[in-house]
């Protein structure tokens, strides 16, 4: 893996950049430390990681499945519950083999019978 | 803040997306031609995401090099991670689990309104990339939806009660085959849904391969895949883009129709069977709406045409 440490050079290209440099006050032993000419004492200057330009090639187009059918989904599930209630009560009480006497076990159901 | 920053979790490992290439400079799409100019520590930073590093590596190694807060380097990098990301150069893998729990736990703490550390700034979930080949485009429709299978796999628990609500009232609990029966029609709709999802895209897929259009990448998110084709300027995007979900829906309705004739053992089943398939084809038929990104393509060709 590489480091990430920069080198002196490295941070001379970003100042010559005009990119921000963070103030430093405090230095943590064991941080890289440098000395400019002159006197002064400068560490790692921290400088956000940044995109300096894009240049765009092809255009893309997105062809994407969302679930923001959401509402969509949400009726569907409730259609499958109905449906499976439906079937459950059904053939617990042996009526899947007629709609009217299915119709009649679940207006049954519904008013608190059962069968 | 910007709107595309990402919810991410410090276990989210990071990569480039497929076609991306470390340059002197910065990052390169092979796909495309994209190319993205670096300043020195956006480019010690790709270059460890060739190899792949998570959210949480980064930061510590950021932070002990440099002189700077935890919570600076966060909020950078959560920038910086965003933009390459909203450019199509990376790939992130994120738990939707541990996804789902932090945004629950954040949600409640909002809702009691309990202070906590902004720790979590953006709001967007990171996506996956893969190459886009029929066996990539299988496995991320069914890591995509892992989350409806969770939610299926709640409802059919939650069903039961309702179900055999009489029954209980009596004192008596449903026998085990009798469960089953009641959950079938769930288990039956999530299958399909799935299902119709991975086909959806394998069309998607398929078409661009006739009409010669090069697919860039497969993109999956929590309840959310696409697929990424690079834009030739003519009407050929919008046929792909509105062929997933028109051929879905035909397909789903040819199985509506035919299914109640194939006599699977009650009337009922082959009606159920068949509303099922007309309640996904319905999900599926928005996404020819012009809300989604198929739908703005297929607008697009309407329009063009």
């Amino acid at each position: 893996m590489k480091s990430i440490e920069k080198s002196f050079s490295e941070e001379l290209q970003l100042r010559s950049r005009d990119e921000t440099i963070a103030p430093v006050a405090l230095v943590p032993p064991g941080r890289r430390r440098f000395h400019a000419s002159g006197g002064g004492s400068m560490v790692n200057v921290y400088t956000a990681p940044l995109v300096l330009s894009r240049s765009k090639g092809r255009e893309v187009v997105d062809s994407e499945w969302i679930i923001v059918l959401g509402v969509a989904a949400l009726v569907a599930a409730v259609l499958a519950i109905a449906v499976g209630v439906v079937l459950a009560v059904c053939n617990f009480c042996g009526t899947l083999g007629s709609y009217w006497a299915c119709l009649g076990t679940m207006i049954s159901w519904l008013r608190g019978g059962w069968c | 803040m910007n709107q595309r920053d990402l919810f991410l979790l410090d276990s989210a490992r990071l990569s480039l997306a497929p076609g991306v290439v470390v340059e002197p400079t910065g990052l390169r799409d092979s796909n495309s031609g994209d190319v993205c100019r670096l300043n020195p520590l956006g480019r010690d930073i790709v270059a460890q995401l060739e190899t792949g590093v998570t959210f949480r590596a980064l930061i510590r190694t950021i932070g002990r090099t440099y002189d700077v807060t935890e919570s600076e380097v966060r909020a950078d990098l959560q920038q910086f991670i965003s933009n390459l990301h909203s450019d199509q150069l990376l790939s992130i893998r994120q738990s939707f689990l541990a996804e789902g729990v932090v945004r629950i736990k954040l949600g409640l703490r909002r809702l009691l309104r309990i202070s906590g550390r902004g720790r979590y700034l953006g709001k967007h979930s990171p996506y996956r990339r893969y190459s886009a080949t029929p066996l990539s485009i299988v496995a991320a429709s069914l890591i995509a939806q892992l989350p409806t299978a969770a939610i299926g796999l709640i409802l059919v628990v939650v069903i039961q009660p309702l179900v055999f609500l009489p029954l209980l009232r009596q004192g008596s609990l449903p026998s085990p085959g009798m469960a089953f029966n009641a959950a079938l029609p769930l288990i039956a709709y999530t299958g399909l849904l799935v299902a119709s999802i991975t086909l959806h895209e394998l069309i998607h897929f398929w078409t661009a391969r006739r009409l010669g259009v090069q697919l860039k990448s497969v993109y999956v998110g929590p309840g959310r895949i696409g697929i990424t084709q690079l834009d030739d300027g003519s009407v050929k995007n919008g046929i792909v883009s509105a062929a997933g979900p028109a051929g879905t829906v035909l397909i789903l309705i040819t199985l509506a129709v035919l299914v109640p004739q194939l006599h699977l053992g009650y009337p009922f089943a082959g009606v159920a069977a068949s509303l099922l398939c007309i309640a996904v084809a319905v999900v599926h038929f928005l996404g020819l709406t012009p809300w989604t990104t198929d739908g703005k393509q297929f607008w697009r060709l309407i329009w063009l045409g």
